[in-house]
């Protein structure tokens, strides 16, 4: 990941947070829902402006 | 956006935009390296619904000249490729690299914003290493549809590269979200200790 130059400390400092120290039940839940909810709701806007 | 933002000339430091489109090129062969990588994710669903993306939600790609690192930028909510001066074609780590920033966009996109690193570094920590989980599995996603292209071999051997054939093979076995993890912290953890 990329990141700006105010958060390059703390860029660094993730590096040290390793996965491999973390509980699966404390990382982030999955984000596929969500995603899959943006991707039907630009197939809707498409289908929308096709139509008019 | 401002008309001196959108239109080519010298450029800063990344370079700077094609006028009157997102994609940005401070690479010398930039475009070609984006419509050669593009032209391989749009032969699988997955990849044409995140070329969509790119299309519909305008979310910038920038191709830069360079050897770092590449990646989605979550503050500037853009996508920066980097690649030596001399390619011209996209390698199939630019390719992953180009879906895995796509993916991480999607999310942010749909609501997942990243969290100031400065306020709690575990949260944000917790929030970065669940979106890498996710935005491998959706790199792994397309990998395995395009199994059957010619391109299905160069990709498979750069995730091994990038020392994640442990997830991909995981992924192919049907593996929980849990068991993906991990093999992505596995693989996280031998890419740091590397360096």
């Amino acid at each position: 990941m990329i990141v700006d130059v105010g958060n390059l400390a703390a860029h660094f400092a993730i590096e040290q947070v390793s996965p491999l120290s973390m509980d699966y039940g404390s990382v982030a839940p999955s984000t596929e829902n969500g995603v899959d909810a943006l991707f039907a709701s630009m197939e809707r806007k498409v289908g929308f402006e096709k139509h008019i | 956006m401002t008309d001196k933002e959108t239109t080519s000339g010298l450029g800063g430091t990344f370079g700077a935009k094609t006028k009157g489109s997102q994609i940005g090129y401070g690479h010398p062969h930039g475009k070609a390296l984006f419509d050669s990588a593009a032209e391989i994710i749009r032969q699988c669903p997955t990849g044409q619904k995140y070329l969509k993306l790119v299309d519909l939600k305008k979310v910038p790609v920038h191709v830069i000249k360079g050897t770092g690192q590449s990646g989605f930028s979550p503050e500037l909510m853009t996508i920066y490729m980097q690649a030596p001066g001399n390619m011209t074609k996209a390698s199939g780590s630019f390719i992953l690299y180009l879906i895995k920033g796509l993916s991480e966009a999607a999310q942010e996109l749909a609501g997942f914003r990243t969290p100031d690193p400065r306020k709690d570094i575990m949260a944000y920590a917790s929030f970065i290493h669940g979106r890498n989980l996710d935005s491998i599995t959706e790199v792994c996603k397309v990998v395995k549809e395009l199994t059957n292209t010619g391109h299905f071999q160069d990709l498979v051997d750069s995730l091994t590269e990038m020392g994640l054939s442990g997830v991909y093979k995981a992924y192919i076995e049907g593996k929980s979200r849990e068991e993906l993890y991990e093999k992505y912290a596995s693989a996280y953890d031998a890419t740091t200790r590397g360096r």
